[in-house]
């Protein structure tokens, strides 16, 4: 890989938009090229630095100075609302060209078949407790009592159902990678009871998120650099890894990995601060945890409102390996949201009413395969490349 | 960042939701004048421009969106017209490096460059690098949100961000050497 490719590398990293596979490839060039490391600890110099940057606050009031002038107009009536353009990746080619998509079954095969079983027990356990989803949706804080008392009944539930299902991780074909890598810290993945506790447990979830959404809302206090920490440590574990390459390349962060690792679930993904927390949050999860407080709350239940807002949500969801991404089809089009709940990528397509759109699976840790059955009967399937921001038509 | 309901209760004619809203996007506008205006009064002229465009536009704003990015496409276009007005165009090597007398909440940080140092880096780089810098790191917006904010499309967002970082790089080296040039 040449200089600028890793410097467009070390780019992403710094937004943690790498996938482990490709930071690997970062670390192995670094390893020979001691230009592109110096350069990397630069940039990530500047980011660190920028990231550092305190909050400021206006010397007085702007609000209080305006509201003289606030009486004296009024807002303006929203006769014609203007559209915000929705952004996103680009759509490959022109949608005109549709074919009628044939190879799913053989590209997806079993595994989506397993991977949307998941989701549906996932998706039937929530609503074992969806008293207290509803409750959720119209107001989280109020549900936030019930959903402690249903917190552990929920995850019982979980585990009574993981037990029943036929599924295991050594059906779950996703997980073979792991399974034939070997590696200890290579967690199930999705499907099994251990990774759908984190489902439910909140707590750990719930603190990230007092922390980076508190860094968001609060404008009098220190602008949350307990928030960043966790990536400074990453960061500078990297770096340390990067300081040694030379003498040890061989090491396991050189490169000596397999590509497998890349797929495998759970394993530590140093460019995503919130990875350590591996849960996405659920409904009926935001109302558990009380040790919020009430502006992190508001920010939750304001955050996920796709998710608690039931009338315009469709329920499937997918996350992808490790966590680390959400799909979800919110308002007819996909959107992925990152651990930390923001958004990463939109679909710009947006269908209509009758169409089903399906998410299929990941095929890895950064690409969504999802299918779209249109009222008329065609079928579309389209792909969306996280790394490349880009959604493409199948 | 606001809760929705607010949103709606304000969108409904609720002028008092319309005000506590305010209130609550009024750090956020400032912060984003400020890191791109680089000067203080030049932040409150711009935010109070944009706090007063949110309550007559709030009516136009639809769900579709992220609020917090409608909020910021409004002050970043603001800012980007004050900009114009204002500073003279000058080239990078022309400009001087002047930190600004902001209120900034000290927090010490251990980085490897000051504050101040930065601020006044970002203030050479070109309008449309400042805006995606100041969306990325001050409001912590990912790529789609900066996209969504500014009218951009996401790999446009990238370009200007990696230019920008690596800007700000060749510009923080010059000045850890021994002073800035110009």
């Amino acid at each position: 890989m040449s200089c600028p490719e890793v410097t467009e590398l070390m780019q992403r990293y710094l937004d943690h938009d790498l996938s482990e596979m490709e930071q690997q490839t970062m670390v192995t060039h670094f390893g020979r090229c001691p230009e592109c490391a110096a350069m990397f600890e630069r940039l990530q110099q500047v980011s660190e630095g920028l990231e550092a940057l305190p909050d400021v606050r206006p010397p007085r009031s702007i609000v209080d100075s305006i509201l003289p002038l606030l009486n004296e107009i009024q807002p303006e009536k929203a006769d014609r609302p203007m559209p915000m353009p929705v952004s996103g990746g680009k759509t490959a080619g022109s949608r005109k060209d549709r074919r009628r998509f044939v190879s799913r079954l053989v590209y997806g095969g079993t595994a989506a078949a397993v991977l949307v079983l998941c989701v549906f027990l996932f998706q039937s356990m929530n609503h074992g407790t969806s008293s207290v989803a509803k409750n959720a949706s119209m107001d989280a804080s109020e549900a936030s009592a019930a959903g402690q008392d249903s917190h552990a009944v929920t995850q019982d539930q979980m585990k009574q159902n993981m037990a029943d299902s036929a599924v295991t991780p050594a059906q779950t074909p996703n997980l073979a990678p792991a399974a034939q890598a070997g590696k200890a810290e290579a967690l199930p993945q999705l499907a099994t009871p251990g990774k759908m506790e984190e489902f439910t447990s909140s707590n750990q979830y719930g603190t990230m998120k007092t922390e980076d959404k508190a860094k968001m809302d609060k404008s009098t206090a220190s602008s949350g650099k307990s928030a960043v920490q966790p990536e400074h440590d990453l960061r500078t574990d990297l770096t340390s890894s990067i300081a040694s390459t030379p003498k040890t390349s061989g090491t396991a962060s050189s490169g000596s990995r397999e590509p497998a690792a890349d797929l495998a679930p759970g394993t530590k993904q140093p460019e995503n601060p919130s990875a350590g927390s591996g849960a996405f949050v659920q409904p009926a999860e935001i109302s558990n945890d009380d040790s919020l407080g009430g502006t992190a709350k508001s920010s939750l239940a304001n955050n996920s409102k796709g998710l608690l807002l039931g009338a315009n949500v469709d329920l499937s969801s997918l996350a992808s390996p490790g966590n680390k991404y959400l799909a979800a089809v919110e308002n007819q089009h996909v959107v992925i949201r990152n651990s930390a709940g923001s958004v990463v990528f939109e679909s710009p397509v947006q269908w209509e009413d009758g169409d089903a759109v399906q998410l299929t699976q990941w095929a890895n840790s950064y690409q969504l395969l999802y299918v779209v059955k249109r009222s008329n009967g065609d079928l579309y399937e389209y792909m969306i490349d996280l790394a490349l921001q880009q959604e493409l038509k199948k | 960042m606001v809760a929705p309901e607010l949103i709606k209760a304000a969108q409904a004619g609720d002028r008092d939701a319309l005000i506590t809203l305010l209130r609550e996007i009024e750090p956020h506008v400032y912060k984003t004048a400020f890191y791109t205006l680089n000067n203080e009064q030049d932040a409150m002229d711009a935010s109070q421009e944009a706090l007063i465009r949110v309550y007559q536009k709030i009516g136009t704003y639809e769900e579709r969106a992220q609020f917090k990015t409608w909020v910021q496409r409004i002050v970043t276009n603001i800012c980007i017209d004050t900009f114009r007005r204002t500073k003279p165009a000058v080239s990078i090597d022309e400009h001087e490096m002047v930190f600004p007398s902001g209120r900034f909440v000290e927090i010490e940080v251990l980085t490897a460059f000051a504050s101040k140092d930065i601020v006044a880096a970002i203030d050479k780089l070109p309008m449309q690098h400042r805006t995606v810098v100041v969306l990325r790191y001050l409001q912590d917006f990912s790529y789609a949100e900066i996209a969504e904010s500014l009218n951009l499309p996401i790999n446009t967002v990238k370009s200007y961000l990696f230019r920008a970082r690596q800007q700000l790089q060749v510009l923080l080296q010059d000045y850890q050497k021994g002073g800035v040039r110009g």
